[in-house]
């Protein structure tokens, strides 16, 4: 142990930690910005500086390690002055001009540059404003990054690089030039970035967001031409609230009806509901490998980041892959088939708008194989910001139920939101098609939580079936360095799964992704039907329209293929 | 007529007299211990800038296995060409000299890292590495390790003086400083301890072996031991490479004397001593004794030794401007005060010279160059600001001249 004195005040912490950490154990919050925990130190942005006794430079806290006898002043008049001065500096690069985007930026509502000014009481420009030209990386369908707000803090460098195993984007040319970009500037939409948009969630800027489709949908609905039908996915409403003050992990899908209704959507369904049907259909196809000694491990194929880094990093099992669209393509699908053959509708007639906790998603819509199923794709923050644009009291609104015949569901599907929740739900199925006995004990408590690889085996009629979980693809990869060791593999592109995606609302809270989580298994908890074939309104599905799981016709709608990248 | 001492400069212009790699082959025989222990008597610091102890830094791997040694060549810095010199002129004595630092340390890898415009030096280099193979035997029979040594052409990042960023340049990613801890010698080049000292450093070590580290303390000052090349240049007669004991000669004397004083018909105006990172001196303070210390007390610094000489009609507005288009060049990029520090003040002196500029900006280029001083990451940020900011204190005619409607007023700038 290392005795220290933070402010004057003495303290033991274990030798290695930082004098950020050590001062956070004294209730000090020293500011930072291009620090994040749970990524590598990158010491750039020096707004962390600390006085250190007998040192005559000021050494940054979160890479300076405690040594015995130190004594460090974090708030002392030179900090003071440094640290504004430093922020004077970093803000004087960063626009704002007359096009108002501070207003409209992604962070408006979450702007770390503003809780910053506050805490280092910077009021004022001191520096004349000396903006980077103002360009934009638009080559991508679902991230784009405005370079000239970027403060050159890599963050999203490396969020991409550690958690992501992208590389995807990189620190380009040097001096006053030094920017963040692509691989030869050959643009995002051009090289093998996943469009997980786990880089938008790091970026204390708003330097990099999703393409947005709000004003899209908005003429859609207000088009009398248009019949437009939203699905929302499992992780959205446990999310929603936190724009909106609502309880961390509330969930709120009946405020979410009320609201698009009110807003006009035609119809309201619930992602859910294809949810269940994946589970159907890529649990069949996990019974038919295992019986016909098909390819395992069988990997889920419902997360389209995964999907393209698989394209581009491991082709060699893209045959492991589910043939499965994932629910929102599924969903996409039958909206325009099934749905609209009931309703008589002409499926060019209808406008297909799903609201994601992702923005890979917004790739996925406009993959040539899937084309023309989903037309647009909104993320939680856009949600936030449409439910804003209408002026509807989000919190007040009534309570709604979504629309038939896609707003049955089950706790299976609730759980597709969270790591290891498209494992649970195929395993409850699996379990009772494969052994024809119930299954007694629902929750899989070996695959629940945020650890990013998790294992379990399952004893199914005497068979013992191994299977793996990873969440972000750093863990994905280590986890399929052992891929033989197991017959099923679920793997969600994010951290937490589509709780922590990219397209979620921005938070500050630490563990916000437990709260989305706890949120995600209490749904689950309170629904009556808990497994995916015991769906009445899949079943149904399957008599009216689909015939046989897995058979022609589902094959013909529900699956897919992938390509090599 | 003082007379410039050759030391150094004598082994480099005539060569080793009785055969060559002889001082390598010495310290091959004396054995690692028995050269360390005269090096630490020598009290021989690092002549790239930072002047530390090279034997504290040495210590500091002794141990350890997997030693890598790289040679710094790539002097970037305006008014230094004392490296290539050496190069040019003498790279047998080089590679020896590197080849003795490689068995004191216990180096598994031997670099040089040269700037990519010497091309001459690099070509001269790889030559002798190549018709080395009787000394490498030598080497391998001695250690039991067969050293590769390999030359690294730089990309021309003036940053890579840095030893983190010369690191991450040989590794082949982008050439910024790294935070330190941890420091090179516990985790280097691809994580192995390294050792990076400048060509001048190391050729020191075979005079060191040579004379006895007691004889090469007896050489300059406390704190300054030994010579130091000095790279003259600017508005003087005779520039050039030149070799001074430390702390036996003043800044004028080396001037007047040694660089025939001021070309034409001129007055000195001032002189930079060590380099664009190091602050000024007026007419008036050029008495100082060039070492490390009396320069440091007098408020600059020796830096590499790279003395430039201005007359008066040299501008110093235009001089710091020049000197802010560098840095705003070299700035690796990433730590935010030295990045956007040398991008306001690099837009206020661009301005000044336009006549555009603006009473506060003086005063706010100081505030400037304080804070990166204190905060930046690595030397390039932290005194980039000191000549600037010298020559607003000490020449503000200059920039009055640029700000007409300002009656400037010392203690304001000061401020
Ligand atoms: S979207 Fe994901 S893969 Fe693409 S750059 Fe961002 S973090 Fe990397
Ligand atoms: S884009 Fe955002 S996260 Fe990335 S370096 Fe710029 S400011 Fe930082
Ligand atoms: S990130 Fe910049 S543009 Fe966005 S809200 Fe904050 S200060 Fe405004
Ligand atoms: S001081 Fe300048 S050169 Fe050094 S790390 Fe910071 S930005 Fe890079
Ligand atoms: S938070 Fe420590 S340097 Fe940025």
């Amino acid at each position: 142990m290392i005795t220290l004195h933070i402010n004057s005040q003495p303290i033991k912490v274990e030798a290695g930690t930082t004098i950020l950490e050590a001062a956070k154990k004294l209730h000090y919050r020293i500011p930072t910005l291009c620090y994040k925990e749970g990524l590598s130190i990158y010491g750039g942005c020096r707004l962390c500086v600390v006085e250190v006794k007998g040192r005559s430079n000021l050494p940054i806290a979160c890479a300076e390690e405690v040594q015995e006898g130190m004594e460090v002043f974090t708030h002392s008049d030179l900090v003071l002055e440094t640290r504004r001065n430093i922020f004077q500096l970093l803000i004087a690069n960063h626009p704002f001009d007359c096009q108002l985007n501070c207003l409209t930026c992604l962070k408006s509502s979450s702007c770390e540059l503003r809780k910053l000014a506050e805490e280092i009481g910077v009021g004022q420009l001191k520096y004349e404003a000396l903006h980077k030209p103002w360009t934009m990386d638009t080559s991508s369908r679902s991230v784009v990054i405005e370079t000239s707000k970027c403060i050159s803090c890599g963050r999203c460098v490396r969020t991409c690089n550690e958690i992501q195993h992208g590389g995807i984007l990189t620190m380009s040319e040097r001096g006053l030039a030094t920017k963040v970009d692509t691989f030869m500037a050959k643009g995002l939409g051009n090289v093998d970035c996943t469009n997980c948009g786990q880089c938008i969630l790091a970026c204390p800027t708003g330097a990099i967001h999703e393409v947005y489709h709000v004003n899209q949908v908005i003429q859609a609905i207000n088009d009398p031409d248009t019949h437009v039908v939203i699905q929302t996915a499992p992780a959205v409403r446990v999310a929603i609230g936190e724009e909106f003050g609502a309880p961390l992990g509330m969930n709120l899908e009946k405020k979410i009806v009320t609201a698009l209704r009110k807003m006009g959507a035609d119809k309201v369904f619930d992602t859910n509901f294809t949810a269940d049907l994946t589970i159907i259909e890529e649990g069949t196809e996990f019974i038919n490998r295992i019986n016909h000694q098909g390819v395992l491990p069988i990997i889920t194929s419902c997360s389209p980041g995964w999907i393209k880094f698989a394209e581009h990093n491991y082709p060699d099992l893209l045959p492991n892959i589910s043939t499965c669209k994932s629910p929102q393509q599924m969903f996409g699908t039958l909206a325009k088939t099934y749905y609209a053959e009931k309703e008589k509708l002409s499926p060019d007639k209808i406008v297909s708008v799903s609201i994601m906790p992702c923005t890979a998603k917004k790739y996925e819509l406009a993959r040539d194989e899937l084309k023309d199923d989903v037309d647009y794709v909104l993320t939680t923050r856009e949600l936030a910001k449409l439910i804003r644009a209408y002026g509807l009291e989000f919190m007040n609104l009534p309570d709604g139920e979504y629309d038939q015949p896609f707003g049955i569901s089950t706790g299976a599907a609730a759980i597709f939101g969270v790591s290891g929740g498209v494992m649970e739900a195929a395993l409850r199925t699996g379990y009772e098609l494969i052994s024809g006995k119930e299954l007694e004990e629902l929750e899989f408590v070996d695959i629940r939580g945020l650890k990013g690889i998790k294992e379990a085996v399952v004893d199914i009629d005497g068979e013992k079936i191994r299977v793996a979980v990873a969440n972000g693809l750093e863990n994905a990869v280590q986890m399929l360095k052992h891929k033989e060791k197991y017959h099923f593999i679920e793997i969600m592109t994010c951290p937490g799964g589509c709780i922590g995606g990219g397209g979620q609302p921005i938070s500050d809270v630490d563990n916000i992704l437990e709260e989305r989580m706890t949120g995600i298994y209490a749904t689950d908890q309170k629904r009556e039907i808990r497994k995916s074939h015991k769906n009445p309104a899949i079943i149904k599905l399957y008599e009216e329209f689909l015939g046989e799981p897995n058979g022609e016709k589902a094959h013909r709608l529900l699956h897919t293929h992938y390509m090599k990248r | 007529m003082m007379k410039e001492c050759k030391y150094i400069k004598e082994i480099i212009e005539k060569g080793t007299v009785e055969w060559p790699y002889r001082f390598f082959h010495q310290g091959l025989e004396m054995g690692r211990e028995r050269c360390f222990r005269e090096l630490e008597k020598s009290g021989l610091v690092g002549r790239g800038g930072a002047a530390f102890p090279t034997s504290k830094k040495w210590g500091s791997v002794w141990d350890t296995e997997n030693v890598v040694l790289i040679c710094n060549a790539d002097e970037g810095e305006p008014g230094t060409f004392k490296d290539r010199y050496i190069m040019e002129n003498n790279p047998a004595f080089l590679l020896e000299s590197m080849l003795l630092s490689a068995f004191i340390v216990n180096a598994r890898a031997l670099y040089i890292y040269i700037r990519g415009e010497y091309t001459q030096a690099i070509s001269l280099m790889k030559k002798e590495i190549d018709q080395a193979d009787v000394v490498l035997d030598a080497y391998r029979e001695k250690t039991g390790v067969k050293l590769e040594v390999e030359v690294v052409v730089g990309q021309g990042a003036y940053v890579c003086g840095d030893e983190t960023s010369l690191i991450n340049s040989i590794e082949g990613v982008r050439p910024n400083s790294r935070i330190k801890p941890p420091y090179p010698t516990q985790k280097g080049l691809f994580d192995a301890p390294t050792i990076v000292n400048n060509v001048e450093t190391l050729c020191n070590l075979s005079l060191i072996i040579r004379d006895g580290g007691d004889f090469f303390s007896s050489l300059g000052v406390e704190g300054s031991r030994g010579t130091k090349l000095i790279s003259l240049s600017g508005k003087i007669k005779n520039p050039g490479v030149y070799e001074i004991e430390m702390g036996k000669v003043s800044l004028r004397e080396i001037i007047e004397e040694l660089g025939g004083g001021i070309k034409g018909d001129h007055e000195l105006k001032f002189v930079i001593p060590g380099g664009i990172s190091t602050q000024l001196f007026v007419e008036n303070e050029i008495d100082v004794m060039v070492d490390y210390c009396s320069l440091k007390q007098a408020g600059s610094a020796l830096g590499s030794g790279a003395i430039i000489v201005a007359d008066e009609t040299v501008n110093a507005v235009e001089m710091a401007k020049n000197a802010a288009d560098f840095f705003s060049k070299e700035t690796c990029g990433i730590c935010f005060p030295c990045k956007e520090g040398n991008r306001q003040i690099h837009n206020m002196l661009n301005k000044i010279y336009v006549f555009e500029g603006k009473r506060e900006y003086l005063k706010l280029i100081r505030e400037i160059s304080e804070t990166t001083s204190r905060a930046a990451r690595c030397g390039l940020g932290q005194s980039a600001g000191n000549l600037l900011v010298s020559a607003i204190e000490k020449i503000p005619g200059d920039f009055t001249y640029y700000l007409p409607e300002i009656d400037l007023d010392r203690d304001e700038v000061k401020k």
